[in-house]
Parts: structure tokens; C-alpha cells; sequence
């Protein structure tokens, strides 16, 4: 899990919000926050899909799914190990 | 809706949180929401329509239930006692027609005999296309015929000629025809979510699904005015939960935040408020602007005070309906504001518009504005006629399209060259900018015709026309 979650901070810092010095705490608010737009969750699932071979739905980008990279990582392992 | 429907809304709600057995509370549920489906619908100026309507939604849903099951036997066997419940619910109330009692819809319903003939043709279609389509040509045939009742119902241009029709056919005088003879409670709302049904179907989203379920979700008493669209998964989980004390206080301080915000504030409001009738009785920018302030605050607590009294009827049957609102007018960026303003529509509109289309643009070579300009204005137009097919609504969701696009250039732009200074002033600037930007926009959305609202939109900068 830590793995993940460290992999997607990495990426949202630095692809998403262009500031790699950025820490993304576990529970930080990302979608109600206005962290991320529409433009960029889709571009996490793009990553997301290449990086670990599962797939979120684009019915799944929302904040009722996910608003954290604790949720967001827990989803991935959930669909990792089905 | 009056005070008084809002009252006996709610004393029906808690009268179904009473049952503990959620399959008896949701069978109640289901034939309140009828019977409250068909009182709503107000009287038409064509005869038999405000029963029509209703009959008309209900079929639809019965007909999208026959027409997604892949074995009906089985499925008629687990579901029979709702479609009795349902085909009751409907002759009943045509059975009024031969009372003196009272009448559940507003006017005096048809021949009992024509309405047994509707039901039986409708169900007979769906058995049809069940033998001789495959499941994705149904669900196909579905969604094409919905779409093109929202069109036929929501273009005023067309809705003319369908009220020159159902004239002609009731015999009533045609020069009277009129888009308002055809005033079809909540079908804007139940339309989506059988769309978003259908379309979770055929992405294999959903699986079988029970008509007690379906008939629940599309026609909830509490959201069938003014939504939330909830997604179906998550309203079948809430269908198993029953309401503790808690539900009720919370239930019951959400609707009368709601009466508050809708019949104290919105209808106060509506007093100072820019409308058609007074536009052009206005002549000074500066009083204009203020008549369309009042506007753009009216419109929020009139939509945000029935969301309310929608959340809270449905707590106090223990059932949480998604959040529609959140504070959109304290938004500091026009993103924000539709992160925030009806909610769930515009998260219907992300899902099947904008999310697909912006995934199948990132694989193409269009530059990078390309991609963000197209989803944003394709899913910005559809938000605009989804309240009417007209050009002024059109032009709403071009202008909050175009507006979404510089915000999203402008928030690309400070990556590179943050403004690490006076953030305060920066939320006061961009905030302003956003209620002013929408509040201009609701020109467009509030006057009946292009150059009426073309004509306010130049005044209020003192061009006069």
C-alpha cells in the first residue's frame, strides 16, 4: 500500500501540480479541496491504468469514490489483487 | 409547491420511516411516490395530459424493467407483486374518473378502458423486444427513444406542433397550441437517471436489476421536483437503511432550513428580482444590476431550499440523498463554482460526457487547448440545453464553457509563475470575478428570447439598445 501511495504523490506533485517539492498528505482532501480539476483525474486514471493495470471507471471519478490518496490507493490494491 | 404540500411531504415520509421491514417500507414507498407523482402534475390546458404524463413516465420505467432482464419468467416470479402494485396504482387513479370522492390528479382522468389499452401496448413492446432484439440493441432502443422525448419535450419549436397534435386528436381548438400546454413534471430528471441506468447497463456496471428498486429510484417523492440525481448503486444501498432518532432531528432541520431558505428567502427575493416582466421597465444599469443580483441569489436559495426539503423527506426515512450545493457563490474560481452547483447533474454530465471524451482526446495529437476546449464546451453546451433546447441556453452554457476554459488556462498558467503575494486579495479578486461572471451569465438563463437577453446583457453596462 505504501508503495502506492508514495507513487501517487510522486505523480501528483510533480506531472499533476508541477511542484515536486509538494508533500500530499494520505488524508489531504483532492477533489472537493479543488486540488485536482476534472482535467486532472482523468489523467490519474490514465496513470493509474498504465502504472498498475486496473481500471477506474469514468463513472469512478468523483468524490463519493475517492477524495484522498488513502481511499484512491486502497481502491487500486482492492482491484490489484482481484 | 406550497408550504402545505411541503408539510404533507413530509408527514408521509415519516410515515414510511415507521416500517422497520425495509420490503414493506419500499412498497409503501413506491405507491406514495406514485400517487405523489400524479398529484403534483399541475392541470394542461390539453385534456387527459396531467394523467397522460404520469402514466406515460411510469410505463417508460416499466418498459425499461421488462426490456433489461434476460429471463422475464424468472424475473416476473421475484418481481410480480410490484408490477400488481404499479398496474394497480395506475387504473385506481384512472378509476376516479367514475367518483364523486376526490380526484388525485388535477383534472378528471380518461376512459379507464383507453388507459388498460395503453399499459397493455406498452408491455406488449417491451415482451417484443425482449424475443427479438439482443440486450445492447434494447438498451440501444431505449436510450435513443429517451433522448428523443428529451428533445421533443424540451425544444419549444417542436413541442408547438406535438400540442397542434394532441389538439387536433382531442378535438381542442389548435390556435391556442403552445410549448406550456406541455408542462411534464420532473421528466427532465427521470429521463437522466433511466439514461444513467441504461448506459451503467451497457458498461456492465450494473447487473440484474429489481423493478421495486428502479420504480424507488425514478420516481422518489422527495427528489421527483428538483432532484438530486443520485446514482443508482448508492440509492439501492440506501433502500436497505432504516431512519434512527438522529435521521429525524437531522431530516427535520434540513427541511426547515429548506422552507427558509425557499419561502422566506428565495420568495423575498423573487420581489426585488430581475425577471421578464420588469427587464425592460428598468432603465438605470445601476438598479438593473442590483435586480439581477437579487436573481442570482434567488435562484440559489429557491433550487438549494428544495434540494433541502428533498435531503431532509428522504432522512427521515433514513435514506441519504447525494449533496446538491455547496456554497457555490463563496467559490474564489469559476471551477470551483460548478464543483459546487448542481451537483449531481453536473456530475452525470462528467461521467458519460466529459470523462469519455476527454480520455479519447488525450490519445489523440490535438494540442493541449484543443482537448481542454472541446470536453469543456461539449460538456458546458449540454449542461445549457439539458434546461431547454433554446438558443439562450445554449448561449448560458457557451458562456460558462469559454469561462471554464480561461480558468483552466489562467490555473495552468500561475504553475509557472505563482503569485506567492497577497493571497487575501487574490480570493477577494477571484471571487468577485466569479459571482460576477456567473451572475452575468444568468442573463442568458433567466429572459425568454436571444435578444431580450441580448438587449439586458448591453444595458447593464449602460449600452443602451
Amino acid at each position: 500500500m505504501k508503495y502506492i501511495l508514495d507513487d501517487l504523490s510522486k505523480f501528483i506533485a510533480e506531472k499533476i501540480l508541477q511542484s515536486p517539492t509538494r508533500k500530499i498528505a494520505q488524508d489531504e482532501a483532492l477533489i472537493s479541496s479543488g486540488l485536482l480539476d476534472s482535467f486532472h483525474l482523468i489523467d490519474l486514471a490514465i496513470y493509474i491504468e498504465e502504472r498498475f493495470g486496473v481500471k477506474i471507471e469514468d463513472t469512478e471519478l468523483n468524490r463519493q469514490t475517492f477524495d484522498n490518496l488513502e481511499q484512491l490507493a486502497k481502491l487500486i490494491q482492492d482491484r490489484m489483487r482481484r | 409547491m406550497s408550504i402545505t404540500q411541503v408539510f404533507l411531504l413530509v408527514a408521509i415520509a415519516m410515515f414510511c420511516g415507521l416500517f422497520k421491514n425495509t420490503r414493506y417500507r419500499n412498497l409503501i414507498l413506491i405507491i406514495f411516490s406514485l400517487l405523489i407523482y400524479y398529484r403534483l402534475q399541475p392541470a394542461t390546458p390539453i385534456r387527459f395530459l396531467d394523467f397522460w404524463f404520469p402514466t406515460f413516465a411510469i410505463a417508460l420505467a416499466l418498459l425499461t424493467w421488462i426490456a433489461t432482464q434476460n429471463n422475464l419468467a424468472d424475473s416476473l416470479k421475484e418481481n410480480w407483486t410490484v408490477l400488481l402494485i404499479a398496474l394497480l396504482t395506475i387504473t385506481t387513479i384512472a378509476g376516479n374518473r367514475y367518483l364523486t370522492l376526490c380526484c388525485i390528479t388535477a383534472t378528471r382522468p380518461p376512459q379507464i378502458w383507453g388507459v388498460i389499452l395503453a399499459l397493455c401496448g406498452f408491455l406488449i413492446l417491451g415482451f417484443l423486444m425482449l424475443s427479438k432484439f439482443s440486450f445492447r440493441l434494447r438498451l440501444t432502443f431505449l436510450a435513443i427513444l429517451f433522448i428523443g422525448i428529451f428533445i421533443l419535450f424540451k425544444t419549444p419549436e417542436i413541442s408547438v406542433l406535438l400540442s397542434k397534435f394532441l389538439r387536433t386528436i382531442n378535438q381542442q381548438d389548435v390556435r391556442f397550441s403552445s410549448a406550456n400546454d406541455l408542462v411534464w413534471l420532473g421528466i427532465s430528471y427521470i429521463l437522466f437517471r433511466m439514461l444513467h441506468i441504461l448506459l451503467d447497463l451497457r458498461a456492465n456496471r450494473l447487473s440484474a436489476l429489481k423493478l421495486a428498486d428502479i420504480l424507488s429510484y425514478l420516481f422518489f417523492f422527495p427528489s421527483l421536483l428538483a432532484g438530486p440525481i443520485a446514482r443508482f448503486p448508492q440509492f439501492q444501498e440506501q433502500l436497505q437503511v432504516v431512519p434512527h432518532l438522529h435521521d429525524y432531528i437531522a431530516g427535520l432541520r434540513r427541511v426547515f432550513l429548506g422552507l427558509f431558505r425557499k419561502f422566506v428567502l428565495a420568495d423575498s427575493l423573487a420581489l426585488l428580482a430581475l425577471s421578464p416582466q420588469n427587464a425592460f421597465q428598468i432603465h438605470s444599469p445601476f438598479y438593473l444590476w442590483i435586480a439581477l443580483i437579487a436573481f442570482s441569489l434567488r435562484i440559489y436559495f429557491d433550487f438549494s431550499g428544495y434540494t433541502d426539503i428533498a435531503l431532509g423527506s428522504a432522512r427521515l426515512m433514513g435514506i441519504h440523498l447525494p449533496e446538491n450545493f455547496n456554497a457555490p457563490y463563496l467559490k474564489t474560481n469559476l471551477i470551483q463554482f460548478w464543483n459546487s452547483w448542481h451537483i449531481t447533474l453536473a456530475d452525470w454530465f462528467r461521467a458519460y460526457v466529459f470523462n469519455p471524451l476527454t480520455r479519447r482526446l488525450r490519445a489523440t495529437v490535438f494540442p493541449t487547448w484543443l482537448t481542454i476546449l472541446i470536453p469543456q464546451l461539449s460538456t458546458m453546451l449540454l449542461i445549457g440545453l439539458w434546461h431547454g433546447i433554446t438558443l439562450n441556453f445554449f448561449f448560458w452554457g457557451l458562456w460558462h464553457g469559454l469561462g471554464l476554459f480561461v480558468n483552466n488556462r489562467w490555473n495552468n498558467w500561475l504553475k509557472t509563475h505563482p503569485l506567492n503575494r497577497a493571497l487575501f486579495i487574490q480570493n477577494i479578486f477571484g471571487w468577485a470575478l466569479t459571482f460576477g461572471y456567473v451572475t452575468l451569465g444568468w442573463v442568458w438563463f433567466l429572459m425568454p428570447t436571444f435578444w431580450d437577453a441580448w438587449n439586458v446583457f448591453w444595458r447593464l453596462f449602460g449600452l443602451g439598445i
